[in-house]
């Protein structure tokens, strides 16, 4: 009977598993690039751990930061790269780090042109200031909260992501743009144009993966430990070339009360 | 059709230019489909590039909407006419944008069908990070390319047409100013063409024509020079045809195989046929029915080695024979090659005719002198035998009277009396044939001689002969001897009769007749003018050639020995010659004789007949005669017939004697009683004489034919008085009573 029960409960667990399998796990990504940037990146990402985890995982996202920050407020996500999620209304949800992105800490910059006379935050009063958009955090919120201790009032210009308040700053359609000090480089780099900074951030973690609280902890487990392995596995490698990235190191939600603090500082 | 230099320099430069501009045209459509298909390629590219990098942002975030509105904001110029989104498995279609209408297309269907401008549908598949999120198909839109295309086509055409327009109207000038020598040269080459031989070129400073024009100069030099030789030849050889056109003789060409091809008007006149219509026909077809071997002969006129000229006989188109001579000749051609002959005939039925016309008159000519022979030797065996006949008659009549009536030897004496008198009628007749005859002519009316005989003709010619008189209405009078037209009248109708033995028809006609100038030329001794014709026609059994060639001969008879004398037409001939008439026969044997008398036409009125004197008692007288007759025995006679009537005879034997013995008389001569034909002076030269001595002589000429002296071509002068020989003695007597009775008054000499 004992044997019996055991086979017809391993049977329900291998159903539920199969199952578990079959249904892919929703993975949302934070608009920082455009959907189909974000989707080079995060795809072959995502097949690794599908196949590592042995539930496929599928990239979800809205067409906007809202959207996608909408998504995971109504819990449709089940893992989430983003840092959102430390805002005050998503404190409820119970979305838990179980990862960050692995690299230097993000700052966040205020750049002008090269030729711009604007050398300080206070000369920025009253003119036009591009951010990518208000859910930003070291593009807009550390920025934002810098230029209120400043004492700043400007034209807030929102170029919907780092990549068009770049563009309008290059084009002089604003006098400095907010972004966040990693892509600034990028930028440069990919479309041969320099900048000035006329300010830089602290020095802040950079975007956490979050797992949802329904997903089951051994599946969150896999996935936080092939997100963390893959910086050490040969066959991750040229997957990560190709996200540009150095992988993913261990964290918790404690490393982001600064975060948290920022965000709380700004009324978000 | 006629095409000017500068229109066809004109037109070529228009289809170059068209065939360049299609070119140029061909080839720009070429790399303007090319282009287009590589911007449809490039375009394809951007898409994958551009679009597919926002539709993967659409679609990655399942935006549907944003990716409709990303496609319809891609298609909104209507490049593609065909825009669908397909799932990723490429199955199903998500979106499908394609546009409902398409831009009008400008460009005519035939091009589209033509070009093949419509690119088939490319796919691409939008990806992001190895996930496909669905698969774009397009369809680029061919009708901006095919606008594009016949915006370019119709660009060109404008363009082409006015650049054509352009270089036409540039070459045209062009061409005129090039082409104006060139236009002289034609001018000057329609001119000379027209006729101006004349016509030079100015010498011309450009390189290209100068020479052109010497040359033209020159050649219109040398034209002109062999043309006016042209020309005078041409000339020549008109007149030459015309003198072979209007020669009279025929003149026509043959060609090798002996057929006609050519016929001047002379042939024509002869043989009354066209050129038209011989052409081509063999000249053996020329010669008439009679000829024996036409091709024969045909063959030997043509004949070179043997030329000859061939009397023969042609046919005229009425197929009737005409005899012609005829000559051939060869015909060269320029090389010297034989190229035919030329056959000239000449029409000799003239001359033929001319010939038989002179052989008849020759013949009439020794026909008439024959007559004139036989006539001499008539009149003068007649003149004889009248003076013995006289001899005869007067010697019977003294026996006569010195017989009793009863003597048995009247008998002989009335025999020897009858003999004489048919004797003196042969004579008569060989008088009249030789025209020696003395005639006493006076105006008649043949019609009414004619009527006058009728009825004893009737009865000479006998019941089987009918006789029929057409005396013609207005007939003209002659000059003639009453006597002697009877008896030309009886001699011709008995001709007639005896021509007739089983019967038949004696016409008499009259008729007024001109003679002209051809009858006489035809007719010897037959004067042209007005004459009176007799005609005594019999419908009997003719006569051949030879019979009348001896017809009017004396003593010449048909006839069976005792039937006829052979004097009776030689009298007839010698009447009407006589007469100044002449006569005709016109017979053929089996179809009858016509005798046709022309005597000459006189205008003047008919004389009253003369009713001669009866017979009475031999009148007596006693005057003087000097008698001279070189004949004894006529001489003798005559002494005794006048001293028997009482008178006084002076004789002479001939005109010498009888002038003496005039000049021995003192006394009176009443009357010369003399011979015409003398020895010595003629009785008329006599009569001259002695009348010259003593006018009131008196004279009486015997003879026994005419002669010049006392006649006019045997017509007794008028104031002559004649006795005939032989004359009876009665005669005499009363000839000279007559004479010596005869008022002074009415008395010459």
């Amino acid at each position: 009977m004992l044997l019996a029960l055991a086979g017809l409960a391993l049977l329900l667990m291998l159903a539920s598993d199969s199952g578990a399998q079959e249904r892919p796990l929703t993975f949302g990504v934070l608009n920082q690039q455009s959907a189909s940037l974000t989707a080079e990146r995060w795809n072959p990402i995502l097949q690794y751990l599908s196949t590592a985890v042995g539930v496929p995982l599928q990239l979800r996202m809205g067409p906007t930061v809202e959207d996608t920050d909408a998504m995971m407020g109504r819990g449709e996500l089940d893992f989430v790269f983003t840092n959102h999620n430390f805002q005050s209304e998503f404190d409820g949800i119970g979305y838990k780090v179980i990862a960050r992105w692995r690299g230097e800490p993000i700052r966040g910059v205020i750049a002008v042109a090269t030729d711009s006379p604007i050398r300080t935050l206070r000369q920025l009063e009253g003119r036009r200031v591009a951010f990518p958009s208000r859910d930003a955090f070291v593009a807009y919120a550390v920025p934002v909260l810098a230029l209120k201790r400043a004492g700043v009032t400007m034209q807030e210009v929102l170029a919907a992501n780092q990549e068009g308040a770049l563009a309008q700053l290059k084009a002089g359609r604003v006098d400095a743009a907010a972004v966040n000090s990693r892509f600034l480089v990028q930028y440069e780099g990919r479309e041969d144009v320099r900048f000035r900074g006329i300010y830089v951030s602290d020095e802040y973690p950079d975007l956490a993966v979050i797992a949802h609280p329904r997903v089951p902890a051994a599946v969150v487990e896999r996935v936080r430990h092939s997100l963390i392995g893959m910086k050490s596995d040969p066959a991750a490698a040229p997957v990560l070339a190709r996200a540009r990235s150095q992988g993913f190191d261990p964290a918790t939600d404690r490393d982001y009360d600064g975060v948290r603090k920022v965000y709380r500082a700004i009324g978000q | 059709m006629r095409s000017s230099l500068r229109a066809l320099l004109l037109g070529l430069t228009g289809l170059a230019v068209i065939g360049v501009e299609l070119g140029a045209l061909a080839i720009e459509l070429t790399e303007r489909i090319e282009i287009s298909r590589q911007r449809t390629a490039s375009q394809i590219q951007r898409l994958s590039a551009g679009v597919a990098p926002m539709l993967s942002n659409a679609l990655v975030v399942n935006d549907l909407a944003t990716a409709e509105q990303t496609l319809r904001t891609l298609n909104l110029d209507q490049a593609w006419r065909e825009v669908k989104l397909y799932e990723a498995d490429g199955r199903r279609v998500i979106l499908d944008v394609s546009p409902a209408y398409l831009p009008a297309a400008r460009a005519p269907r035939l091009l589209r069908r033509i070009l093949p401008l419509d690119p088939s549908e490319s796919r691409t598949r939008i990806e992001s990070g190895g996930m496909v999120y669905g698969i774009l198909a397009v369809a680029p839109s061919s009708v901006s390319l095919e606008n594009e295309i016949w915006d370019e086509i119709y660009r060109s055409a404008t363009m082409s047409a006015l650049l054509i327009a352009v270089l036409l109207v540039l070459l045209n000038l062009i061409l005129a100013i090039a082409l104006r020598p060139v236009k002289a040269l034609g001018q000057s080459a329609a001119r000379f063409g027209a006729g101006d031989f004349s016509v030079r070129m100015p010498e011309s400073r450009l390189a290209e024509i100068a020479p052109t024009v010497r040359a033209f100069n020159s050649m219109a030099t040398n034209l002109e020079r062999v043309l006016g030789e042209l020309q005078a030849k041409e000339a020549a050889n008109r007149r030459l045809g015309t003198i072979l056109e209007q020669t009279e003789e025929a003149i026509l060409t043959v060609d090798l195989e002996a057929r006609i091809t050519s016929w001047n008007l002379g042939a024509r006149r002869l043989l009354g046929r066209s050129a038209e219509e011989m052409r081509g026909r063999p000249l053996a077809s020329l010669f008439a029915e009679s000829v024996a071997d036409p091709r024969a002969l045909a063959t030997r006129l043509l004949d070179t080695r043997l030329p000859e000229r061939i009397e023969t006989e042609f046919k005229t188109a009425a197929g009737a024979p005409i005899e012609v001579i005829a000559s051939g000749s060869p015909l060269s051609a320029a090389d010297g090659r034989l190229d035919g002959h030329i056959i000239v005939a000449r029409d000799i039925t003239a001359r033929r005719r001319a010939e038989a016309e002179r052989a008849d008159l020759e013949e009439q000519f020794r026909q008439a002198q024959k007559m004139e022979a036989v006539g001499r030797l008539a009149g003068g065996v007649a003149h004889d035998f009248n003076n013995l006949l006289t001899v005869i008659t007067g010697r019977s009549e003294f026996l006569r009277l010195q017989l009793r009536p009863d003597d048995p030897l009247l008998r002989h004496v009335d025999i020897i009396t009858q003999g004489a008198q048919r004797a003196a009628k042969l004579t008569a007749q060989l008088l009249a044939f030789s025209r020696r005859q003395v005639l006493q002519p006076k105006v008649l009316d043949l019609n009414s001689v004619i009527g006058g005989m009728a009825e004893m003709l009737r009865r000479l010619i006998g019941e089987n002969i009918a006789l029929v008189a057409r005396p013609a209405p207005g007939l003209g009078r002659v000059m003639a001897d009453p006597g002697q037209v009877e008896q030309i009248l009886m001699n011709l109708a008995v001709n007639a009769r005896d021509a007739m033995p089983e019967g038949g028809r004696l016409t008499l006609e009259t008729g007024n007749v001109e003679r002209d100038e051809s009858f006489s030329r035809q007719h010897i001794d037959a004067p042209s003018g007005s004459y009176v014709m007799l005609a005594v026609t019999d419908s009997g059994t003719g006569m051949s050639a030879e019979t009348q060639a001896r017809l009017f001969e004396p003593f010449f008879t048909t006839k069976a020995v005792g039937k006829g004398t052979g004097l009776g037409l030689a009298t007839v001939y010698g009447i009407v010659k006589q007469s100044g008439g002449d006569i005709w026969v016109y017979s053929e044997p089996g179809r009858g004789s016509c005798f046709k008398v022309y005597l000459p036409r006189v205008d003047v009125p008919a004389d009253a007949a003369e009713i001669p004197d009866g017979a009475g008692a031999l009148p007596q007288g006693h005057e003087t005669i000097l008698l001279v007759e070189d004949e004894p025995e006529l001489r003798a006679l005559a002494l005794e017939i006048l001293e028997m009537h009482g008178y006084r005879v002076l004789v002479a034997a001939e005109a010498v004697e009888a002038c003496r013995l005039s000049d021995g008389h003192a006394g009176r001569i009443d009357l010369l009683l003399t011979d015409v034909v003398m020895p010595g002076k003629s009785g008329r030269e006599l009569a001259a004489l002695l009348t010259a001595r003593r006018p009131e002589l008196r004279v009486i000429y015997m003879s026994g034919y005419t002669a010049d002296a006392i006649v006019s071509h045997g017509v007794l002068d008028p104031e002559i008085v004649f006795l005939q020989k032989p004359y009876s003695p009665a005669t005499l007597a009363l000839k000279v009573r007559d004479v010596l009775d005869t008022p002074a008054a009415d008395r010459a000499v």
